[in-house]
């Protein structure tokens, strides 16, 4: 057990692997990348709140498929311990004057486009109970999120390492020696990156 | 109030040394001074430079009351007493930032919260000498609790509870003539002999001889480390999966694919936003 995943990571896999996330998305290219991760994991761990996460925003029929992998991936509990790391982690993050005093909204957390609100408390407690749980577990060495609110709650931890997911292993050649579409659509599309 | 090491006097006396307090800070009040709202005032500042500073001597910092319009000074003269007075006006005037600089001044920002709660409706405001700092409304309220739940909670204490970790079973058997079936799994990094429940036994037996991994519930204690981890003490087995069947990535992303017409674009879209309100990418 190296590594951890947060929801998002999961939830481009699947986009991608159902062709329902492809290069026209605006996910492409971080979802390509989780794609790449999970394709290459020997298996799956998560934490139990990501779980949740990934299996909320589903409905019946597309519950029940992910349902039965609970039997085969690694699901991580929220314990006591976790409980009692994350609200150290909550401090340290609060003492680090990264978060507002009156909102405690983490400064790095991302903005909605649409609304202009941080992220709402409880996704944050989601996040914070998230690194805990990977800073607890001794197997987990690393954390891979696409939140830049979840980076900067790693600076509060040293047991694990938390970080973007690893560029792609290897870009995809056609036989006939010409690269993929979807490689070639990566490199125009470089100005969108991360 | 002489026990905290000021004068609650009207007026004060300086000390004869000293003609301008060091360090000034006023609060005044939008209502007429009666002797509860003075004793109200008189019990913020009294606690608060109590949490600031526990050992001032008598002198070193001084109230004057005015009694026009509810209005109190506090005046720091020397030593411990100006030190004190300006903490507590920085305190005022930017929380986080006071509290990031010195600890100590969490106690003082919750003891300054629940003292000014009652005076929110005064319209009250503090004054470093005539410069306007912070106005007493639920934001102030708020600010100065968030301030003072800034330390760093310790997790000393040990903690019961259950958790699930996955494991092989290493092997199983009594460590002593007459003993107790115990297991040896991996825990957190390390090897370690763990309780069984009595009826579990022959399933942490057939776990063993498959040398799988398992997932196990375990009841202990967190007991903390010399390094500040916490170690599960007293592990007692009392559950586990022999179903578990670990896949792969791969194996994972085949049985979606089997499933792929139960999912649209848009579920997607709105999963994503449900996580990342904003463009994550």
């Amino acid at each position: 057990m190296d590594f951890m995943i947060d929801a998002v990571v999961l939830i481009h896999s699947l986009g991608v692997e159902t062709g329902r996330i492809d290069e026209h998305s605006r996910h492409w290219e971080s979802a390509r990348t989780s794609h790449d991760l999970v394709e290459h994991a020997d298996a799956m761990t998560m934490s139990a709140i990501n779980w949740f996460e990934v299996l909320r925003g589903m409905d019946g029929p597309q519950r029940d498929v992910l349902a039965k992998w609970r039997g085969h991936i690694k699901i991580l509990p929220v314990d006591s311990r976790v409980a009692a790391r994350a609200a150290e982690i909550y401090a340290a993050a609060r003492k680090s004057g990264k978060v507002c005093p009156k909102c405690f909204a983490f400064q790095k957390a991302l903005q909605c486009d649409a609304c202009g609100n941080h992220r709402s408390e409880p996704q944050r407690s989601n996040d914070i109970v998230m690194v805990a749980t990977a800073d607890v577990v001794p197997e987990v060495r690393v954390l891979y999120s696409w939140d830049k609110g979840v980076l900067a709650l790693g600076e509060h931890v040293s047991d694990v390492e938390v970080k973007y997911p690893p560029p792609p292993r290897a870009q995809q050649i056609n036989l006939d020696g010409t690269p993929d579409i979807r490689s070639a659509r990566r490199k125009k599309n470089t100005g969108k990156g991360r | 109030m002489a026990g905290a090491g000021y004068t609650a006097a009207v007026p004060a006396r300086p000390p004869k040394s000293a003609t301008q307090p060091k360090q000034v800070l006023r609060l005044t009040l939008d209502v007429a001074a009666t002797p509860e709202r003075v004793g109200q005032v008189a019990a913020l500042f009294h606690d608060t430079l109590s949490q600031i500073e526990p050992d001032l001597r008598e002198g070193d910092v001084t109230m004057v009351v005015g009694n026009h319009v509810a209005s109190a000074e506090l005046r720091g003269w020397q030593g411990g007493g100006e030190r004190a007075v300006r903490l507590a006006a920085d305190l005022v005037d930017n929380a986080t930032d006071a509290v990031q600089k010195d600890e100590r001044l969490a106690a003082a920002a919750r003891t300054l919260a629940r003292h000014a709660d009652v005076l929110t409706p005064y319209h009250a405001k503090f004054w470093r000498g005539d410069k306007e700092l912070r106005a007493i409304d639920d934001v102030f309220v708020r600010t100065m609790r968030a301030a003072g739940q800034s330390t760093v909670p310790s997790s000393s204490g040990n903690l019961s509870g259950e958790t699930v970790t996955y494991s092989p079973i290493l092997r199983v058997g009594r460590i002593s003539e007459g003993g107790r079936v115990q297991a040896r799994i991996c825990l957190e990094g390390r090897p370690l002999e763990v309780d069984i429940v009595p009826n579990l036994v022959e399933h942490i037996w057939d776990a063993a001889k498959t040398g799988d991994v398992v997932p196990l519930r375990v009841r202990g204690e967190w007991i903390e480390g010399k390094t500040g981890e916490l170690r599960l003490d007293k592990a007692e087995i009392i559950g586990v999966d022999t179903t578990f069947d670990p896949w792969s990535g791969r194996e994972l992303l085949d049985d979606v694919k089997q499933h792929a017409a139960l999912f649209a674009a848009e579920d997607f879209d709105r999963m994503l936003s449900d996580l990342h309100p904003g463009a994550e990418d």
